[in-house]
């Protein structure tokens, strides 16, 4: 009889653990997708993690629609950060962004995506550009459109401007190499910047106007983005006149601290000063999450860090002048 | 379901003396039960009320854990039976199915130690703790099961299990052996 009660006992302890686990199982179920229908919109739901955050979103190397490079595995090239803007857009569980960047600039028209992008999120929810190493030229043209810009003294900013390079290899193909080159064009601007010939005053004279053009531009998207804000977040900022733009616009590099002084930058402090203040701008508690944003999560993360610190990053390409990877381009870009 | 209470305190608390009893009067049917119940476990263990998932699949899953769990029953059964012929004591398949079936017994501490799941870091640690020890005790009973049923001694029983797994290495290494020397000349 005792033999039969214990047994009985452990069945019956066993079944009702089996209930208690579905249950427990279901209730989780349930808490999950209350969750994630809250915080995400249906396309974005699989790549965000659960719960409310403050988006660290990072940008590293040069800004360009480099596709290749994101999808070897690196989530903080422009094109990966640029996806990332865009999700913290849809994304509610976002309630703010701490935008870190670290590029001597780029392409024009990615920068004034990416800046696009962070003009929109700024509508809202807060966004702090917190720059790292260098972020000029481009890196400056996507910062000015953050809601605050924090700098470390020693940070390389500025480098207001715009760059456009060829070669002219005509010598070493024709008298060192023999090589002749034939051109056959509908217009005589198509091959304006060609390596193979030397330029002409006219063509000089196109390329100046369109890299001047884009110089317009990276000024407007500075008062735009900087001088023409009117927020009311009760944070440090520094006024940036029209004057000091254009006086300090000719290509110079500043310091973080330089460019604090000019009104280029809010303030001069890292990462643990841009989160503190997010914090208060996106109104949420001191311990609030600061979440990194770039990365896809679960396999692919898994996946794109392996192959991050699998493959070599620099290269002989990184010691060149980066304006000769973009020929015949005008770029914001930091030389 | 005769004296399958008793059966299943004595082979959690008394093995020795129950496999005595089960090798005289082996209960198929009984074991036939315990391993499907315990093939099913797992999967039940997964199962949410509210899944997204067709019940026909939840259904689907329970009949396909319970087919390869008896085939797997199977499958062990007659691998022993061949070894111990090969050493003249084959001819006790009965006896094996039933001792092996109840050896599973402990498995079914799967269900409370799963509770843990939910909990903490430590509560996590615990119940893999617990998943661990009724898979040793499984393990102990299966090979005691072996001893029972063939008449063999401790020592002998882990030759027993040992001569199977070392002769699959050895039967791999010269199959992959004889196929990688021929590729090396050919290629």
């Amino acid at each position: 009889m005792k033999t039969k009660i214990i047994s009985i006992s452990i069945i019956t302890l066993c079944f009702l653990s089996i209930i208690v686990g579905i249950i427990n199982t279901s209730v989780k179920t349930i808490e999950a997708k209350k969750k994630s229908e809250q915080s995400t919109s249906n396309f974005f739901k699989s790549f965000s993690s659960e719960g409310d955050k403050i988006a660290l979103i990072s940008m590293q190397g040069t800004i360009s629609s480099d596709m290749s490079s994101s999808l070897i595995g690196e989530p903080d090239s422009a094109e990966g950060a640029l996806k990332a803007l865009e999700r913290a857009v849809e994304d509610n569980s976002v309630k703010g962004v701490i935008f870190r960047i670290n590029s001597p600039g780029g392409t024009v028209a990615m920068s004034q995506e990416i800046y696009g992008t962070i003009m929109r999120l700024r509508e809202i929810k807060p966004v702090v550009v917190s720059m790292a190493d260098v972020a000029a030229s481009g890196g400056y043209y996507v910062a000015s459109a953050a809601d605050r810009i924090y700098a470390d003294p020693g940070t390389l900013t500025g480098s207001i401007g715009v760059i456009m390079g060829t070669l002219n290899v005509q010598e070493l193909m024709t008298q060192k190499l023999g090589v002749k080159s034939v051109v056959i064009k509908s217009g005589k601007f198509k091959d304006t910047g060609s390596m193979y010939r030397p330029m002409t005053g006219e063509e000089q004279i196109l390329l100046q106007n369109v890299v001047n053009s884009a110089y317009h531009q990276f000024l407007n998207a500075i008062i735009d983005g900087r001088i023409k804000r009117n927020d009311k977040y009760k944070i440090e900022k520094v006024a940036l006149t029209e004057q000091i733009l254009k006086k300090y616009a000719d290509g110079r590099i500043l310091t973080g601290e330089q460019a604090k002084t000019l009104g280029f930058v809010d303030k001069l402090g890292g990462l643990y000063e841009a989160k503190k203040d997010i914090r208060v701008m996106a109104k949420v508690s001191e311990t609030f999450p600061v979440t990194p944003y770039n990365k896809p999560t679960g396999f692919t993360e898994m996946l794109f860090s392996t192959t991050e610190s699998l493959i070599p990053h620099k290269n002989i390409e990184s010691y060149m002048p980066l304006s000769l990877n973009y020929p015949r381009q005008p770029l914001f870009m930091w030389e | 379901m005769k004296n399958f209470f008793d059966n299943f305190y004595g082979v959690l608390f008394k093995p020795s003396e129950t496999f005595d009893k089960l090798k005289e009067n082996p209960h198929l049917i009984q074991g036939f039960i315990i391993v499907v119940l315990i093939s099913i476990l797992s999967p039940v263990l997964k199962f949410s009320i509210n899944s997204e998932q067709n019940p026909f699949f939840q259904g689907f899953e329970l009949i396909n854990a319970s087919f390869w769990g008896l085939l797997s029953w199977l499958f062990f059964a007659s691998f022993l039976e061949i070894i111990a012929s090969i050493f003249k004591r084959g001819g006790k398949t009965k006896i094996f199915l039933c001792l092996s079936a109840f050896a599973l017994l402990p498995w079914i501490f799967l269900a409370p130690a799963s509770l843990f799941k939910t909990g903490g870091l430590l509560f996590k640690a615990l119940g893999i703790m617990i998943g661990l020890a009724s898979w040793l005790w499984s393990t102990l009973l299966t090979a005691f099961a072996i001893m029972k049923t063939y008449d063999i001694s401790a020592p002998r029983v882990i030759t027993f299990i040992l001569i199977p797994f070392f002769g699959g290495i050895l039967g791999f290494y010269w199959f992959v052996g004889f196929f990688m020397t021929l590729i090396q000349i050919f290629q």
